[in-house]
């Protein structure tokens, strides 16, 4: 039965239900798949993904406030939903090199994505877009990626191979356990 | 009440909130059966025994099990003994609560204790043998009808009464289900509000058409006008339906205006209110805080052997949960060295007659928008001449001055750190460390502490705290285009200063305000921080003062932006790496002003070398320093002068005639003159007349202070010259200076 087949059907509820379990079946048959909704969102050139149940909420970019501090991945602070959230340097702290200008901190092209940290914290990371979310099978990721220059292995849980506007794009996916514990060690938490 | 959520808290952690307030009942519960016996009374300390039992089985605490089991027996043979706890079986008893207390914050914590459980069990079983349970006890007939002791314990709100014995420190708080109902019902309204909101955007939505279509017929307008045939009347015509156009419009934007503006005030009023109503919540009764001390005063009291009793007033007085956290050691210190100095012992008080029973009164009320805490105790007092005694032995004061300093300067040396009265060191007291611990804890919070005291009568602690510290009264400035708040209540003064002002003294940059020279660091340079300082800003450099006495910081930033309330925010955890900041705020434009932790920045500030190096101390002092030469032939007058002028940072010589001032004059070089009118020898008018024909001397600004008033003399005054008249009649200190600053340009 194909999608056309259901158009010809009178809708009534047990048409909806048979529908629904057809489509469950569907995903339980595949078996050993494991599936995650991840959110893809892009950094400079870069696609990356991270587990849709890691992000709180997605703003536009607001101007950051700047606390004196020499912690390089410190990007400053945004007020959001009545509370002082810290914004990060996502590149920093993947590369150890900040792909951001002092222009690029400004531009309102860019989003700040709020990940959910294991200690009931959000923290902000500036992104250059979000776009979208991504059904992933994790059993299609790709462990080895000679391809990566700079990018810290140890943040990497896997690449998926993504055809994006005709092109084969990898995705990368993010260890976000590893960059909290990362991060928490470069902030001294 | 409305319980914490329990569903998101683990059975351990529900254990914690529950065995906590049960050891508090009890602990209340047997003060006042050392008082004497109630029925009534063992059965609810017995009641919470059992339910703790119950309540340890349910979390596999063995050792609470253990405990609690065995203090229900006891409580329970002692019950039917039909007598009172003696005071062997409370220490006992005691020690079991406190037992329990830490064997079950080990549990919880999952930590090792050093509680021998075993032992304190058995001794609870030794207790209930029958020659322990007869000794030294006050008994009564009939338990039964007895009704419990009246104490201040007995009048002091149990956990279960209130529903708000909420452990401080906590980070759950329970909250009256009326205040609950209070923000739902405001969030409700603000809620409706935004609905308000909405019908506002439809109502710009209108007024925007109406408007299109006016641009719509001005076009229209225009391509008539183009048309050399074109019809009066047709234009008449367009221009009074265009007319009626406006005039709608223009009602339409008058209701709109205006209902938009109620809105607004509704907005802010609800906001405000809301705000309010969450500060209240986070209030805990001061009384959570003073409960605790009844035991406190009841083991000190066993262990001095002194017979003491604490009276609590105005216990329900609501205060930030945040300052109770803060007010706890102080409170315990204060506690503590009232028992141990302030109450004499039984035999002290016998001998001057006073009653036998020591009174320490715990005090909390309002006063404007403070919250004040009053720990007194009716013990022997301060001792004055001791305090002074103390203060020669330690160098804080010289003998030939001990006599000048006033009754609050010598009882402040208490806050001193290492200034104890106290002849003996105690487990209790006596190190001369703790007052100025409390003084400095209470400052950090925008508190302060007063101790008043008479001889033989009281001494009496006066803590002045904020009621939140969730909103703090704050000085916003901008530096490096960032926003920073400093504390108010931190700040010592603000001011400007001149760059060429700044000298570098054994490295440091310092500058000196009003006489005071103090180590100047510009924030900017301090916090490296990127952005350029706003131009033409660098002749007048806003500084704040900040520090103690001899350890004062002028701190450079770039625009002091007004007071303001703030409502502080945590920054998280990851804000370690955040210098010198100790939360934050929003502010209206969106942006975060940082709240300046001003202890850790002078810290850092210490060590904060500069660049400059351009004069020496001395030079400093004397380019500084301006130096005024007083001519006033009344004692009192001149010295008042003399006094005041030096105070405010000047150098000041003194003659006592015109004679005198004029040869001073010729002698040294000065920046400004002051002088009276009638002096013998030669008078003020002479003094400047002759001062004016002197090149040397003619330039030099020129104040007159004088008792005669009229326009006549104000005349004679400025007409030879001076630069003020001041009449002594309304001589104040603050136009005195004025007049300075402006002579001196300063």
């Amino acid at each position: 039965m194909n999608e056309k087949d259901y158009s010809k059907l009178i809708v009534s509820k047990d048409v909806l239900k048979n529908r629904a379990l057809f489509f469950a079946k569907q995903i339980t048959n595949k078996g050993d798949q494991k599936w995650f909704k991840g959110v893809h969102f892009k950094m400079g050139d870069e696609h990356y993904i991270i587990k849709l149940e890691d992000l709180k909420e997605v703003v536009p970019f607001e101007p950051l406030s700047k606390p004196p501090s020499d912690a390089q991945n410190i990007l400053g602070y945004i007020t959001t939903r009545g509370e002082i959230r810290l914004v990060l340097d996502l590149q920093y702290l993947l590369t150890k090199k900040s792909s951001l200008s002092s222009t690029d901190k400004e531009d309102k092209e860019k989003t700040i994505i709020f990940w959910n940290l294991q200690d009931n914290e959000v923290c902000g990371f500036l992104v250059s877009k979000v776009l979208g979310v991504y059904l992933c099978d994790q059993n299609l990721a790709q462990y080895s990626i000679p391809t990566l220059q700079g990018l810290a292995q140890e943040y990497v849980q896997g690449i998926f191979e993504e055809k994006i506007d005709g092109q084969v794009v990898p995705l990368i996916w993010l260890n976000v356990r590893k960059l909290q514990s990362e991060l928490d060690k470069s902030l001294k938490v | 009440m409305v319980r914490p959520n329990y569903d998101k808290m683990s059975l351990t952690e529900i254990f914690q909130l529950d065995s906590k307030e049960r050891i508090a009942t009890l602990n209340k519960k047997l003060l006042i059966l050392e008082k004497g016996p109630s029925q009534e009374i063992f059965n609810d300390a017995m009641r919470e025994a059992h339910s703790l039992k119950a309540a340890a089985r349910v979390v596999g605490c063995q050792e609470v099990q253990a405990l609690s089991h065995k203090i229900e027996d006891l409580l329970e043979t002692i019950k039917n003994t039909k007598q009172a706890v003696t005071q062997s079986q409370a220490d006992l008893i005691f020690k079991a609560f406190d037992a329990l207390e830490q064997t079950a914050k080990a549990f919880v914590s999952s930590t090792a204790h050093s509680i021998d459980v075993e032992s304190i069990t058995k001794l609870l079983d030794d207790a209930k043998t029958p020659s322990t349970l007869t000794d030294n006890v006050p008994s009564s007939n009939n338990i039964n009808e007895q009704k419990p002791p009246k104490t201040d314990v007995d009048t002091m709100p149990t956990v279960h009464q209130t529903g708000d014995i909420k452990e401080i420190g906590q980070s759950t708080i329970r909250i009256d289900i009326d205040k609950l109902d209070r923000l739902m019902n405001l969030s409700g309204e603000l809620y409706t509000r935004s609905l308000y909101l909405e019908q506002k955007y439809s109502s710009s939505k209108v007024l925007l058409k109406q408007l299109r279509t006016l641009q719509t017929r001005t076009g229209e307008l225009r391509v008539l006008a183009t048309n050399p045939n074109i019809n009066v009347d047709l234009i008449h015509n367009w221009l009074s339906q265009n007319d009626n156009e406006l005039q709608k419009m223009q009602q339409n934007i008058q209701v709109y205006t205006r209902s938009l503006q109620q809105t607004i005030l509704d907005f802010s009023h609800l906001t405000t209110q809301l705000q309010d109503e969450v500060m209240q919540s986070r209030m805990l009764p001061i009384s959570t805080l003073f409960d605790y001390q009844h035991r406190v005063v009841r083991d000190l009291s066993r262990e001095l052997s002194k017979n003491i009793t604490l009276k609590v007033q105005g216990g329900s007085t609501p205060v930030d949960r945040e300052i109770l956290e803060v007010l706890k050691d102080p409170l315990a210190h204060l506690i503590r060295n009232a028992c141990d100095h302030g109450i004499e012992d039984p035999r002290a008080r016998a001998r001057e007659k006073k009653a036998q029973e020591g009174t320490i009164k715990l005090i909390s009320y309002y006063q404007g928008d403070r919250v004040i805490v009053v720990v007194e105790d009716d013990g022997k007092g301060i001792p004055l001449d001791q305090l002074r005694e103390i203060a020669l032995e330690k160098g804080i004061a010289k003998k030939e001055e001990i006599n000048r300093y006033s009754y609050q300067q010598v009882l402040d040396w208490v806050f001193l750190p290492g200034f104890s009265t106290s002849q003996s060191v105690s487990t209790l007291s006596g190190r001369g460390i703790g007052l100025d611990v409390v003084g400095s804890n209470l400052k950090k919070i925008g508190g302060n502490i007063k101790v008043e005291t008479k001889r033989n009568e009281h001494t009496r602690f006066i803590l002045s705290l904020p009621l939140t510290l969730s909103v703090v009264k704050c000085l916003l400035v901008e530096v490096a285009k960032e926003f920073f708040c400093f504390p108010l209540t931190r700040i010592e003064s603000t001011n400007t200063i001149k760059r060429k002002e700044i000298k570098t003294i054994e490295g440091q940059s310092s500058v000196s305000i009003r006489g005071e020279i103090m180590a100047v660091v510009d924030l900017n340079d301090f916090w490296q921080m990127d952005k350029l300082r706003p131009s033409g800003n660098e002749q007048n450099l806003p500084v704040v003062v900040i520090g103690e006495r001899h350890e004062r910081f002028a701190f450079i930033v770039d625009r002091f932006l007004g007071e303001k309330e703030i409502v502080v925010k945590t920054l998280g955890k990851r804000a370690n790496k955040v210098a010198e900041v100790s939360g934050g705020t929003m502010l209206e434009n969106k942006k975060v002003a940082f709240i300046i932790d001003t202890e850790k920045l002078t810290n850092a500030a210490k060590n904060y070398a500069t660049k400059d190096q351009t004069s020496t101390l001395s030079e400093i002092i004397t380019t500084t320093k301006k130096k005024i030469l007083v001519v006033e032939d009344t004692l009192t007058v001149r010295e008042l002068e003399r006094k005041t002028l030096e105070r405010h940072g000047y150098d000041v010589k003194t003659a006592v005639d015109g004679l005198e001032g004029l040869g001073l004059l010729k002698q040294e070089s000065f920046d400004l003159v002051i002088t009276d009118i009638e002096m013998p020898r030669m008078d003020g008018i002479e003094m400047v007349r002759c001062m004016k024909k002197e090149p040397k001397l003619n330039n030099i600004p020129t104040v007159i202070i004088s008792y005669k008033e009229s326009d006549e003399d104000k005349r004679k005054g400025l007409e030879v010259g001076a630069d003020r008249y001041i009449s002594k009649g309304k001589y104040e200190t603050k136009v005195l200076i004025e007049a300075i600053h402006k002579l001196l340009g300063a």
